[in-house]
């Protein structure tokens, strides 16, 4: 009951203070908002850019376009001096000069100028890493072509060299072939007897006449044998062995047949006359055919002759084509040993190819953690030191303080609502990344929200130190920012920590602001777990106990501060010596006082009555009277702000004070 | 018999640095009674209230209140048994409320939240502190302005809300700091009203403030404090008697150079106490009258004054106040 109570009560405090809610409700949202707008998505900055080119060309154009397809706000000069003059005078960021003549040839070197004003150190090298990177990506898509087109003719020619080595290697068999045919031709022309003998045409007569005779032999026995046989047929007959009728038959068979024979025998002389001719035809042929060898025999000398020195030659041709054949394998194989063949690496050997190491990819991601972490950071040290102030300075303090509530409680309370406010924050924060970033803080929930409770409970009673170390809010709140502020560019969202001196990084790792945000960072998109986080999760909460510990011991200082010697006492003895002058009551309308401890007694003894009749919205006769009398406008003019007779006091007594402060000081 | 204090302030010493603001203050405080204690600004006055309700520890001296009377023992005891403020703290801040100077509460709550609010600080259960809070809501007539911010409150409704936030948990002693101081006689007339209404419900107040004629009607006793010190406890018509002895002479006079009159009767061995200049008139404060008029009309006469009205009169109780605490300067002076 107490616990809520008096939680409700810092709430309704909060709320109902505008600015305070304005600060500690709003705030954070509006930062997340506006941030989350500078770092959504875009990349590239709001750059003017302008250049001169003293000659157009095609490659000129080219990368102007590359520039003004980059989004940028890009000017043509006439001549580099209005171009610089225009970096002066702010109107545009840097300026580019293209080379003369600006083409790609191996005649020329080509610089492109960047011309920017080093004054403004924060952009300068943003303005140059942007526009560089624009023509650098021009230069290296024409540098790409040309290394494409160097690499395409070296792959055709080694393409045409494997054809060749084809060709090449077709070719020695086709030469082994005619190497082996020749030498078969050779030795056939060798085994060819072309020597003529000659051929005795007159024993071929004489033969054939021979060959006549006998068939004239034949036929003579041929005509007794028929003879013989018609004698022997009639001896049959009339033996009686045949009848007239088969012996008849016999007969007319026998005389077919010799005259069968007869015939046959006219047309073989005539055959064999035939003959003879031919033969006698075929001789003179012949010997005409030995006259033709002989001049074939003289040509196939010289064939012999021609065909050697063609072998000669084509063993030469073989010994050549296999020295081409090997020159061309080496080649071939000096080509094939060059590893690198892509155009982007042999442009660029070393290739720094940039890439998110995870998925996300909206730049917001990424500095998601950090923002997250630098709204607890802002909202928690406002928030606690605002509270803690409040309650220290509030009337109500003194309340509190007599009641039986311990004033531990009071501290430890302030705390809860400060813990409330951030998370329920940084729930809403969490709730809207995760629904319009896709961050998934579910996937590592347990890890994340230790991380966001240490974080928040660090800040937290960082925020309540400084509330107890300042007496104003005013002073708070100004502590408090600029502690976040430290943190923050102490940190790798503004300068990257590897970039700064190793002593200085070294302490810097330790920032309360990089130690939970990277912890964040490495839990939503690395996914570390609670246990390798556990170290500087430990340090956080350690430091955190440390403060809380110091906080208490503060509190208890501040409590004596408190009933030492307070406002009011103090104030009490100068109105205890302004009493004791001998100098009269006041007297109506008329201010008897020669210095301000007197006009001080003059005014604490006066009733409201009297005090409405010096003080009121449309005069101050007292401002007045310090004015006139003491000559001091400050103090008058600081008196004239209130109509309250407590205030009017109140400042003179610290008038009073000063005063003495400084004559003691002299 | 006697009757037995309830609350005993035991020569109280309280220093802050070097300048001892409270010296060897010792008081009695009696069940029902109002108290009053009168002083000017800085007598220590709100260091004595606060030391009372164990706000500030004290070098020397205690504080110490009934325990057998707030504390319902099993045993009863004829003698009366006392607790130190400072070693029962808890006890002791139940025991009392506290109405400041300066109103104490949030002016970012209403009425009702700021005693809602205080009253859950005392660990007061809801239906009691429900209750309590209706209760003081109509008794300090802020029932119309229960939903109104403490800060939109006129002075008035403020010190009434201050005392109802000092009432809240039902304490049996209320201490009360100046509570009319910077309020129209009315509002004064109001607040005086409460404390009797108050103090009529069982209620031991004790209430300091500068003005002697205002607590004087209301005050059972009255404790006159200067410089740390109580110079004198007694009810209001005791003071009066006991220190009535001086009496004043207001003259007015023509053209009316005050200064060279007062000038020329301050003299040493003179019987005039003090002088006073009130508007139109010189007011002059003596023990032996005649003489001093004697002396006066001859100074008069040699500065060329013109007497045109004169009356001798008995002080009224803040004249006595001052008299009662300007005792050293008169020591001095005489």
């Amino acid at each position: 009951m107490k616990l809520t109570s008096i939680i409700k009560k810092n709430f309704k405090l909060l709320i109902r203070s505008k600015a305070s809610a304005f600060t500690v409700l709003i705030g954070p949202l509006l930062i997340i908002l506006l941030v989350g707008l500078a770092f959504s998505g875009k990349t590239s900055y709001e750059l003017s850019i302008g250049y001169y080119a003293p000659t157009h060309n095609n490659l000129t154009e080219s990368f102007i376009q590359a520039l003004k397809q980059s989004h940028y706000y890009v000017q043509e000069f006439g001549d580099e001096q209005s171009c610089v003059k225009k970096i002066e005078q702010g109107i545009i960021h840097t300026c580019v000069v293209f080379p003369r003549n600006f083409q790609i040839s191996n005649e020329q070197t080509n610089k492109l100028r960047f011309l920017v004003d080093y004054s403004r150190m924060n952009l300068v090298y943003k303005i140059i890493d942007s526009v560089s990177d624009i023509l650098e990506i021009q230069t290296k898509e024409l540098s790409y072509s040309l290394t494409q087109v160097l690499l395409s003719k070296i792959n055709t020619t080694l393409h045409e060299l494997n054809q060749d080595l084809l060709i090449a290697d077709n070719i020695n068999p086709k030469l082994n072939l005619l190497t082996l045919d020749i030498q078969r031709a050779r030795a056939n022309a060798e085994s060819m007897k072309l020597s003529t003998r000659k051929l005795s045409l007159t024993s071929l007569n004489t033969h054939i006449s021979s060959l006549n005779t006998t068939i004239e032999s034949v036929k003579e026995k041929n005509l007794n044998l028929i003879n013989k046989t018609q004698e022997y047929l009639e001896i049959l007959v009339d033996d009686g062995y045949w009848d007239e009728n088969e012996s008849e038959q016999k007969e007319e068979e026998l005389e077919k047949l010799v005259n069968k024979t007869l015939a046959l025998h006219n047309t073989t002389s005539e055959e064999i006359q035939r003959l003879v001719d031919s033969v006698k035809s075929i001789s003179s042929s012949l010997s005409k055919l030995e006259s033709d060898l002989n001049l074939s025999k003289q040509l196939n000398e010289d064939t012999k002759t021609r065909l050697d020195s063609a072998k000669n030659n084509l063993g030469t041709i073989q010994t050549n084509l296999l020295d081409l054949k090997n020159a061309l394998n080496k080649s071939k194989q000096n080509l094939e040993s060059i590893a690198v063949t892509r155009a982007e690496t042999i442009v660029s050997p070393v290739n720094t190819i940039i890439e998110p190491v995870v998925s996300e990819t909206s730049k917001l991601t990424f500095t998601f953690p950090f923002l997250l972490i630098l709204v607890i950071m802002f909202v928690a040290l406002l928030l606690s030191s605002t509270l803690i102030i409040f309650e220290k300075n509030s009337k109500a303090f003194f309340r509190n303080f007599i009641t039986p509530t311990r004033s531990e409680f009071f501290v430890i309370t302030t705390a809860l609502t400060s813990f409330i406010v951030i998370i329920v924050q940084t729930m809403i924060i969490l709730g809207l990344a995760n629904y319009f970033l896709h961050i998934p803080l579910f996937k590592n929930a347990l890890s994340t929200l230790l991380i966001i409770f240490v974080t928040t409970l660090f800040f937290i009673v960082l925020g309540m130190a400084i509330g107890y170390l300042f007496s104003t809010q005013e002073g708070a709140i100004m502590a408090s920012i600029i502690l976040s502020s430290v943190f923050l560019f102490l940190s790798n969202l503004v300068v990257p920590l590897e970039t700064l001196a190793p002593a200085l990084s070294g302490v810097i790792k330790y920032n309360p602001y990089v130690l939970a945000s990277e912890l964040l960072r490495k839990a939503l998109l690395f996914k570390i777990t609670t246990l390798k986080a556990l170290v500087p999760l430990l340090i956080l909460f350690g430091a955190s106990i440390i403060i809380f510990l110091l906080i208490m011991l503060f509190h208890g200082i501040t409590h004596m501060r408190r009933i030492k010697p307070t406002e009011d006492m103090l104030s009490a003895r100068v109105l205890q010596e302004a009493h004791s002058s001998s100098r009269p009551p006041p007297e109506e309308g008329v201010i008897r006082a020669v210095n301000k401890l007197e006009l001080l007694k003059v005014v604490s003894n006066m009733t409201k009555a009297q005090f409405e009749d010096y003080v009121g919205p449309k005069q101050n006769k007292i401002a007045d009277w310090v004015e006139k009398k003491i000559r001091n406008k400050k103090l008058a003019h600081k008196l004239r702000r209130t109509i309250s007779k407590k205030e009017i006091m109140r400042i003179l007594i610290e008038d009073i004070k000063k005063e003495e402060k400084r004559a003691k000081k002299d | 018999m006697q009757r037995a204090p309830i609350l005993r302030i035991q020569h109280l010493t309280k220093r802050f640095g070097k300048n001892t603001v409270l010296k060897r203050i010792s008081l009695d405080i009696y069940e029902g009674e109002i108290f009053g204690l009168v002083g000017a600004s800085g007598s220590g006055k709100t260091t004595l209230l606060r030391d009372i309700i164990g706000y500030l520890t004290p070098e020397h001296g205690d504080v110490k209140f009934r325990y057998d009377y707030f504390v319902k023992t099993r045993k009863k005891t004829s003698t009366p048994i006392y607790a130190s403020v400072y070693k029962h703290q808890k006890l002791a801040r139940n025991l009392f409320g506290f109405g400041s100077q300066e109103p104490s509460f949030y002016k970012k709550l209403t009425t009702k939240e700021n005693l809602k609010y205080f009253g859950s600080l005392y660990n007061l259960p809801k239906k009691a502190l429900d209750s309590n809070t209706e209760i003081l809501l109509t008794l300090m007539d802020l029932k119309h302005a229960e939903n109104t911010l403490a800060g939109d409150l006129s002075g008035g409704m403020e010190r009434r809300l201050d005392i109802a936030c000092a009432l809240i948990h039902d304490p049996e002693i209320l201490l009360l700091d100046e509570p009319t101081s910077d309020l129209d006689p009315l509002l004064r007339d109001h607040i005086w009203s409460l404390v009797q209404k108050i103090n009529k419900k069982g209620t031991t107040i004790i209430i300091a403030s500068h003005h002697l004629s205002e607590v004087e009607n209301f005050c059972s006793r009255i404790g006159i404090i200067k410089d740390g010190r109580i110079l004198d406890v007694a009810s209001p018509a005791r003071l009066k008697t006991k220190y009535a002895d001086s009496q004043e002479i207001r003259i007015q006079t023509y053209p009316g150079n005050y200064t060279n009159i007062v000038s020329a009767i301050k003299k040493p061995g003179s019987r005039v106490f003090d002088i006073q200049i009130k508007g139109s008139q010189l007011i002059i404060y003596s023990d032996q009258p005649q003489l001093v008029l004697h002396e006066l009309l001859h100074t008069l006469k040699t500065l060329r004054e013109e007497l045109i009205d004169i009356s001798v009169l008995r002080p009224g109780l803040d004249e006595l106040f001052l008299k009662i605490t300007g005792k050293d300067w008169r020591d001095k002076k005489g």
